[in-house]
């Protein structure tokens, strides 16, 4: 019982941060990116014993995160209204400057992203999912899927506004 | 075209940006999953134990209050002046030759006793400051504890003092299974009094603290040397005791007791601005402060924004996103080195003691258990205990358990006080830290001399 707890605990040092930054991208707060990463360690320390060694274990516990992040969506997009789930007019935020884009800012205003466009632009753009695969995990039609993904990505662009070109250069 | 190019460049961007992005999770993290994968039964089980400890010190403590105020008491000193008993010219006291319960007489000892008293002490009984005769032929009836407490009862607190419970007990025992009628002898110079008395007292005790590591496998604490990382500390243990007299030898201690435990966490340094002006920006974060060290007993969630710390040694200062950004450390002044976790615990003690020897100055042997309740677990900066928490120890147990054993001896000062000293040794059985905080776990234990006064009833 408590040898398991080590090897839990070393899982957990080992992957922790690499996850937490997965939770962080599809949450809209650390809160959220924890109650993520709490079921997402709970389900990999559960179904530690169904691994078989087929892949890495890493893309293992990655596919068990992604898909945690996709069924908290899911729970919570129950009890969005519309316009949280994702209406254009609802971001605002205000320029930002060259100095200030770095990996935190970047994923702020990827969290600042409605909650659906948020979900479909990290399934799309960063774990490379097609917009059927997007569909299927969503619950939403392929249509949808791409109109989504179109939206943030103007709203990711909006958000730099002008000196979008400038920044991505200078990253 | 160009639409198709600027979208492939955004995905591409953000995907170089994000796709490895890693992050320290909050150090309270662990902490949540391992609880939640944690059976809940331990922990409900703990609180059950300790009202079940109290429940039973409680009612010891009731049955022998109740024993020592209506029988040692009232009822006694009704019958103490119908006692026939008078003493042997030894003894300074007027004789008393009354009738005894029940109303049945009981002779005055003869000159013929009080020769033997002389007889005795000359045929080499131990030479007595005090003898006390009495005829046994008429207090057959008596229960062996009552002929003891009564006996006793007709002497001078002083006086009482200096005769031996023990003694006294066996002579009568003796005496009442016989039933020989003879002229018993109960003499003593020990200093214990009967049993089923009662004294309360108050004890200070400096108190030397450690702890030990026990890991659950050869991986625990292998990763960081808390060993040569932390150090013991002195502290001090305030509390009133409650001495029930069980039998002859063996005593029963309780009461309560304000005990200060904890560690010195060295090699790690902290950093203040020289005007000691905040360093975090607290609008950035949504955690009042982000740092937090690992210790061997707990993790140390830190609170004072005015400080930055860093780890000497080891990892473990950990600090998330939030913390100090930008800040220069070059201009920050470099503070006191270390700090001290101290951990104050409400404390049950249920001791039990035994007599080695009693010659005037009294040796006992005393072992038992105490529950302890946790009160507050503050974090000081450098070697200070007392004033300016800088933070709290996270992950330690509300209710914990040790067991406590040593020696005291009882010096007797004047009329019913008696002085205690007493090296202690305690140990707790039960892991400071909640399961699942830390992969080994730490057992604190303290090496204390009580030093205390307690006045006998």
């Amino acid at each position: 019982m408590q040898s398991r707890k080590v090897d839990q605990y070393r899982l957990y040092a080992m992957y922790s941060r690499k996850m937490y930054g997965i939770c962080l991208r599809y949450a809209a707060s650390t809160d959220e990116a924890q109650d993520i990463l709490q079921e997402g360690f709970i389900r990999v320390f559960k179904h530690l014993s169904s691994y078989k060694g087929k892949g890495s274990l890493e893309g293992w516990i990655r596919r068990i995160f992604v898909n945690t992040a996709i069924e908290k969506y899911r729970e919570r997009i129950y009890h969005l209204s519309v316009d949280e789930v994702g209406n254009d007019g609802e971001f605002v935020h205000e320029n930002m400057g060259v100095e200030a884009l770095n990996v935190r800012d970047i994923l702020t205003v990827v969290q600042q992203l409605p909650v659906q466009y948020r979900m479909v632009f990290n399934l799309y753009a960063i774990e490379g999912y097609s917009h059927k695969e997007i569909a299927e995990a969503l619950d939403i039609s392929e249509s949808t899927a791409r109109s989504n993904l179109a939206r943030a990505r103007r709203i990711l662009k909006h958000k730099l506004n002008k000196e979008f070109e400038v920044i991505l250069q200078a990253i | 075209m160009n639409k198709k190019v600027d979208q492939q460049y955004i995905d591409r961007k953000f995907r170089e940006k994000l796709e490895g992005l890693e992050a320290n999770p909050p150090v309270e993290a662990w902490l949540s999953i391992s609880e939640a994968i944690s059976k809940p039964s331990r922990t409900a089980a703990v609180p059950v134990f300790f009202r079940m400890v109290a429940a039973v010190a409680v009612l010891i403590v009731s049955l022998f209050s109740l024993n020592f105020l209506f029988l040692n008491r009232s009822g006694q000193n009704a019958e103490i002046a119908d006692w026939p008993v008078q003493q042997a010219p030894l003894i300074d006291l007027e004789p008393a030759p009354v009738t005894g319960p029940g109303g049945q007489r009981v002779e005055s000892p003869s000159v013929t006793d009080n020769a033997a008293a002389v007889n005795a002490s000359q045929i080499g009984q131990p030479s007595p400051a005090m003898a006390f005769f009495a005829d046994l032929n008429r207090m057959s009836a008596l229960r062996n504890a009552y002929l003891e407490r009564t006996a006793l009862s007709f002497l001078p607190f002083t006086q009482r003092g200096e005769i031996s419970g023990r003694d006294t007990f066996e002579a009568a025992n003796e005496a009442v299974s016989g039933n020989t009628g003879q002229l018993m002898l109960a003499s003593a110079t020990d200093g214990a009094r009967g049993y089923g008395n009662i004294s309360f007292g108050a004890h200070f005790s400096p108190q030397y603290n450690y702890r030990i590591l026990r890991g659950v496998s050869d991986m625990s604490f292998s990763d960081i040397p808390f060993q040569s990382l932390e150090e013991q500390i002195m502290t001090y243990t305030v509390g009133l005791n409650a001495f029930i007299e069980l039998s002859p030898r063996w005593t029963l201690q309780t009461g309560v007791s304000y005990m200060n435990m904890g560690q010195y966490v060295k090699d790690i340094m902290s950093y203040q601005h020289p005007l000691r002006l905040p360093l975090y920006n607290s609008g950035t974060g949504q955690v009042s402060h982000p740092q937090s060290i690992i210790t061997s007993q707990g993790n140390i969630r830190l609170a004072d924004p005015h400080l930055y710390f860093a780890d000497n040694q080891s990892y473990r200062v950990l600090t998330n996103r939030h913390a100090m950004e930008g800040a220069n450390l070059q201009s920050l002044t470099e503070s006191q080195e270390g700090v001290t976790q101290v951990f104050r615990f409400v404390e049950v003690p249920v001791v039990f003691r035994y007599t080695l020897f009693e010659r005037g100055v009294g040796l006992r042997l005393k072992g038992g258990l105490a529950a302890s309740y946790l009160l507050n677990n503050d974090v000081f900066l450098g070697h200070d205990m007392m004033q300016n928490p800088i933070g709290k120890t996270t992950g330690i147990r509300q209710f914990n358990f040790s067991a406590v054993g040593g020696f005291a001896m009882d010096i007797p000062l004047t009329g019913n006080l008696t002085f205690h000293l007493e090296p202690t040794g305690q140990l707790f059985i039960s892991p400071i830290v909640r399961e699942g905080v830390m992969t080994g776990h730490a057992y604190p234990y303290g090496f204390s001399l009580q030093t205390g006064i307690s006045y006998g009833f």
